[in-house]
């Protein structure tokens, strides 16, 4: 069916006001490790940053600079809006200063879009579960991790992000769309 | 008519007795003449002798012996003997030694007397004409012819006259004769006195003392009424004369009842006792008058005295006998009944009923030799008995201690074999303890074993993530490099250089060479890392492990110590920094395992003591110092937690003592800590102050 057929409808030509605030694509996956362990740090970073763009930080204080620090702004059709453009993030359970968990928590309200993934050693899982619901965590994985594995649930993660990236981006363009239907 | 009766026949008695004395017809045989005599009454003693020569006032005497009985009166005999004997003197005998006054005259005419003789207790015995206690006194008369004689007599005692007349010679040796016969009987009771003074020495029984008094109070009595304590013993002595028959013979009633009340335990039966008792005291009473004046003391009052004591005494012995069944006092009884039989012979020849001879006078003195014999025998008995006694309590006691000692036996075998019981108990709990407490260390090594494990999985958990996780990135990067190695392999001698080498150079930039060098050395340091660590970890484990190790080794303490932080790393590296100060390698002589589990211990608290002070920042402090001294290993292992109380302190060491909540901590890590100190021979001190932190201070002997 083609649009002069609909009734009251006009021909609608958006397409060059609505481009100009698509979004950008999302690039290259970006993934910021937290572990108070340094070699595990530079294992991670070894082993994924051919693929990925590989944040690490020592400690939850050093991970909320790098959120900081990578602030963008995105413009969506009808919206602005600034948002870290970190899109997973990975962190240990285990640390002295805050444990995984808590660091998540915390980022929670500030940096609510990127993906969470716990690693945890079993022992701690008991610990954890109830926390899982409260830092809203993606996934978790055990230490020591399996390197297809934790690709593997880095990727879904990022997937689900564009998922919900181009699902936002829809909306927000159909509203864009209809603000101007109004407009016009 | 029967009044006239009376008086005829009065007149008649009367005047029969009243007959003149007949001559007594003396031919050199000795007899008595009593009956030849006659006698007066001299009431008021006024009368002389010369006042007798005729006969009118006189009447007959009564029997062979005149029985004179007590009496205030002085009494007249006159007698006439007609000598148809060969020789002209002869002698008359009056065997009555307690007569007081005797006077004996001889007529001369109508008229006047001779006095022959002035005798009588109240002279001294030097007076009498012969050494005898019977009155001896020379008669002189001229054969053919006849002469009266009279004789005078007074006493405050009994008087009894055997008079007779003999030949002096013949008369004279019946006297020795009876001398003999009363030394024999001196004899007698004298032993008797020593035997029981003998007796009382050895047996120290004051019974014998009270006999041997006794006798010489029996012996003193009856040698007063023969004469012979007169002759033997005071002569001389006028105020014994007049006294001592009265006190002899109180003198031994005293000392019979005295003795009776010894012998038959009268003190025992009241009322009895009692008798005696007033008895004794009536006799002192009669001592202070005799003692006083004499004359004024009836001599019946002695003899009914006397028999008052005698049946008294019988029925005490009676009584106690049969009633009371004091089987020795039948001794007393019969000694007793004997003498006074004795007595009774002698009373009734003093009335008269029975003749005065030889058995009828001596049967005092024998009577109361064989009384003395007999109650000596009773005496001796009496040792006997009491022997038996003895034997008898002896037995019984020896019976009674072997009871006690059966008694006692079962008593020890029973508590013997209570704790014999218990002891079991003991052991069996003793042992139930030990394995308890064994199985209790065991639950506390497998507890802090499992929280070995939880930490040391938890240690090897990262170094395993990196070794494993570099590998494969390693791999890659070598895999980079591959592809530059084998450009440059690729390049034959004829290739243009230039362009192969941009070729190359275009490679090197997009694997980005210089990162992949240096991440290369970065993972290869990580493996190095998790290598060693894991090492280390393993090594610690190892050394931790020779906690079964029970042999006592020379080891190297500061090896544990380090093994053992390795294994509590984990805990350690977020907070707390660990100071080490070892002065040298020491090596001391001990159980490693144990000694690696008290770090362990004390280390742990020393953890937990600082994550409960919330430290941030590596605030944490553990200090440990080795050092040696004196042939001592101290170690000291000091944190900054919070201290512990002063009143905790003591307890600490206590088993299952935590101050840890419920689930926390097995409460024996530090009881097995002191265990384990003692049994290397070391001491362990806490210094503490709350705030500020806690130090253990270790010393053990380098050899054990």
């Amino acid at each position: 069916m083609n649009k002069e057929e609909y009734p009251g409808t006009e021909p609608f030509d958006d397409t060059q006001s609505l481009a100009e605030d698509a979004p950008m694509p999302m690039g290259k996956l970006r993934v910021l490790y937290l572990d108070d362990e340094v070699n595990n740090l530079q294992a991670f970073k070894a082993a994924f940053r051919r693929d990925f763009e590989v944040f690490i930080a020592e400690n939850a204080k050093e991970a909320s600079k790098i959120l900081e620090d990578n602030i963008e702004t995105v413009s969506m059709y009808d919206v602005e809006f600034t948002r870290t453009s970190i899109h997973v993030i990975v962190a240990d359970q285990r640390m002295p200063d805050t444990t995984g968990v808590e660091f998540f928590e915390s980022i929670l309200e500030k940096y609510a879009e990127p993906m969470r993934v716990l690693i945890t050693g079993y022992s701690d899982l008991e610990a954890v579960i109830e926390a899982i619901n409260r830092g809203r965590i993606f996934h978790y994985i055990a230490k020591p991790w399996v390197e297809k594995d934790l690709r593997h649930i880095i990727e879904s993660a990022y997937n689900i992000y564009s998922l919900r990236e181009s699902t936002n981006a829809t909306v927000r363009k159909h509203r864009k769309m209809f603000k101007l239907y109004k407009e016009e | 008519m029967r009044s006239k009766v009376i008086i005829f026949l009065s007149i008649v008695f009367y005047s029969l007795s009243l007959k003149a004395s007949d001559t007594i017809i003396y031919e050199g045989k000795e007899y008595m003449i009593g009956t030849y005599m006659t006698i007066f009454e001299d009431t008021n003693s006024s009368y002389q002798p010369e006042d007798f020569l005729t006969e009118k006032f006189f009447v007959n005497v009564e029997g062979k012996v005149p029985n004179l009985r007590v009496s205030n009166s002085t009494f007249w005999l006159k007698f006439s003997i007609k000598n148809l004997s060969d020789k002209s003197t002869l002698l008359i005998k009056i065997a009555s030694p307690n007569i007081d006054k005797l006077k004996l005259y001889e007529a001369i005419n109508d008229t006047a007397v001779n006095l022959l003789a002035d005798l009588g207790e109240y002279k001294p015995f030097s007076e009498r004409f012969y050494n005898y206690p019977d009155y001896l006194i020379k008669l002189k008369i001229p054969i053919e012819e006849e002469k009266t004689f009279l004789l005078s007599v007074s006493s405050n005692e009994e008087i009894l006259l055997p008079i007779s007349i003999g030949d002096e010679i013949l008369i004279i040796d019946k006297e020795n004769y009876k001398d003999q016969l009363i030394s024999f009987y001196i004899g007698i009771m004298a032993a008797l006195f020593l035997y029981n003074i003998a007796i009382y020495i050895l047996v120290r029984s004051k019974v014998y003392i009270y006999y041997s008094i006794y006798i010489i109070s029996v012996l003193l009595a009856q040698l007063a009424l023969l004469g012979y304590a007169f002759e033997l013993i005071w002569p001389n002595s006028m105020w014994m004369a007049d006294r001592g028959l009265l006190l002899t013979s109180v003198f031994v009633g005293v000392m019979a009842l005295i003795f009776a009340k010894k012998f038959l335990q009268v003190s025992n039966h009241k009322k009895l006792d009692i008798g005696i008792i007033a008895l004794i005291v009536l006799y002192a009473i009669y001592t202070l008058i005799i003692l006083i004046d004499p004359s004024k003391f009836n001599y019946t009052l002695i003899q009914i005295t006397a028999l008052l004591v005698s049946f008294y005494l019988l029925y005490v012995s009676l009584y106690i006998y049969y009633i009371a069944g004091n089987k020795e006092a039948v001794f007393f009884l019969i000694a007793w009944t004997i003498f006074l039989i004795g007595v009774f012979i002698y009373a009734l020849k003093d009335l008269g009923i029975l003749p005065y001879n030889n058995f009828t006078v001596y049967t005092m003195p024998v009577g109361s030799a064989i009384e003395g014999i007999l109650l000596s025998l009773a005496l001796a008995n009496r040792i006997n008995v009491l022997q038996k006694e003895k034997e008898i309590a002896q037995q019984e006691q020896i019976e009674t201690i072997q009871n006690q000692a059966d008694v006692l036996e079962l008593m020890v075998t029973e508590r013997t074999s209570e704790l014999t019981k218990s002891n079991e108990e003991l052991s069996i709990t003793l042992k139930n303890l030990k394995e308890a407490q064994t199985q209790l260390v065991g639950a506390e090594k497998m507890a802090s074993l499992g929280q070995l494990t939880a930490g040391v999985a938890h240690e090897i958990n990262n170094p395993i993530n990196f070794v494993t996780s570099n590998v494969n990135p390693l791999r890659r990067d070598i895999e980079d490099l591959q592809l530059v190695l084998n450009k440059y392999e690729s390049i034959q001698p004829d290739d243009e250089l230039k362009s192969k080498l941009e070729e190359i150079e275009k490679i090197k930039k997009e694997i980005d060479i210089d990162y992949v060098r240096e991440e290369i050395n970065i993972l290869l340091n990580g493996i190095q890392d998790g290598a060693d660590r894991t090492a280390a970890i393993v090594k610690g484990l190892r050394n931790f492990s020779r906690m079964d190790e029970d042999i006592l080794k020379k080891t190297n303490i500061i090896e544990g110590i380090e093994s053992t932080l390795t294994l509590l790393n984990s805990s350690i590296k977020n907070n707390i920094i660990v100071e080490k100060q070892y002065d040298e390698v020491v090596e001391i002589e001990c159980y490693p395992g144990k000694l690696n589990q008290l770090f362990m211990n004390v280390l742990n608290n020393a953890i937990h003591a600082i994550d409960d002070m919330g430290y941030k920042n590596k605030e944490g402090k553990i200090l440990i110092k080795v050092s040696v001294e004196n042939g001592n290993v101290i170690i000291s292992i000091k944190d900054n937690g919070g201290g512990i109380p002063e009143n905790i302190k003591q307890k600490i060491f206590d088993p299952f003592f935590t101050t840890k909540p419920v689930g926390k901590g097995t409460g024996l890590g530090l009881s097995i800590v002191y265990s384990i100190v003692k049994e290397h021979n070391g001491k362990v001190k806490i210094d503490s102050e709350i705030g500020k932190g806690t130090e253990f201070i270790f010393t053990f002997p380098v050899g054990k």
